[in-house]
């Protein structure tokens, strides 16, 4: 039991970090970004559309060295696979489509979406913890709590992919770059669908579990 | 189909109470009433050895099966 609880403890100070670095260090970046690009819009009068997390597959495989090595001043070739792109317009000259609000509003909801879940998630998950902790294992509640964050994690993925793929298709329909295509290779989040599905596999070996240990416990 | 436990009846008709008997046969009385009200899943052999040899009876005595 000693070792199980430890386990628990690692696991949600793991998943505590894994939600630091994912939602506050992502908050922390874009906000430094979107701080950039207003300024700079203001100086320069400007408006922009923002791109982020798109992957990039190079056009072709020629090597150019686009890049020094600060260290060395060697020449370098910097591949890029995943980026941001900001695209700028002279103020009042860019207008957004109905088709192209409607789905920034979509995007906005999925993202809305995906915060909520990962901290429903996160709390569902701490209240696991705190019961394994307390020795309660075989317990129905928690059947249902990992079921919840089994689903929550499809969910998660589910959503991820959808904001994900619109994003690469406004960013195809506004942006097109000389030497990489932005691409719909890694639009699916797979990590936390086999997440989802390995928790949701794992919970039913726990029904399981429990189904015997209430026979058990009814054994005389 | 069911299993029917008859361990009130055995116990009425040894004239033994529940304390008497899960002291005799080393269960807790809680247990016991478990299996006496039919709730139980299932019985340990040893569990029934003892029970029959305190009501001094036969398995068939105690359970039986119901279609």
């Amino acid at each position: 039991m000693k070792r199980f609880k430890i386990l628990c403890t690692l696991l949600l100070v793991s998943f505590l970090i894994a939600v630091f670095q994912n939602t506050v260090m992502s908050f922390v970046e874009g906000f430094h970004l979107g701080y950039g690009i207003a300024t700079f819009e203001i100086d320069n009068g400007l408006n922009s559309e923002s791109y982020t997390y798109l992957d990039l597959t190079p056009k072709t495989d020629d090597i150019a060295l686009n890049a020094d090595n600060v260290k060395n001043g060697a020449p370098l070739s910097l591949v890029p696979s995943k980026a941001s792109v900001v695209a700028f317009y002279p103020e009042g000259t860019h207008e957004k489509t109905t088709a192209e609000l409607i789905i920034s509003i979509i995007n906005g909801l999925l993202n809305l979406g995906i915060v909520i879940c990962y901290f429903y998630v996160l709390v569902v998950f701490i209240k696991i913890i705190l019961s394994f902790r307390r020795s309660e294992v075989f317990e129905e509640i928690n059947i249902k709590r990992i079921n919840i964050i089994g689903i929550g994690f499809l969910v998660l993925g589910a959503m991820s992919t959808i904001w994900q793929g619109l994003g690469v298709f406004m960013a195809r329909q506004a942006v097109e770059l000389a030497d990489y295509t932005i691409s719909y290779s890694n639009i699916i989040d797979w990590d936390d669908i086999v997440m989802g599905l390995v928790i949701l596999l794992m919970n039913e070996i726990l029904r399981l579990a429990t189904g015997y240990k209430k026979e058990q416990d009814l054994t005389i | 189909m069911s299993i029917i436990v008859y361990l009130d009846v055995m116990m009425a008709k040894r004239k033994m109470s529940l304390n008497e008997l899960s002291e005799k046969v080393d269960v807790t009385p809680a247990n016991l009433s478990i299996l006496k009200t039919g709730k139980a899943k299932a019985i340990r052999f040893s569990t029934l050895e003892a029970i029959c040899e305190v009501l001094d009876c036969q398995p068939g005595d105690i359970l039986e099966f119901e279609k």
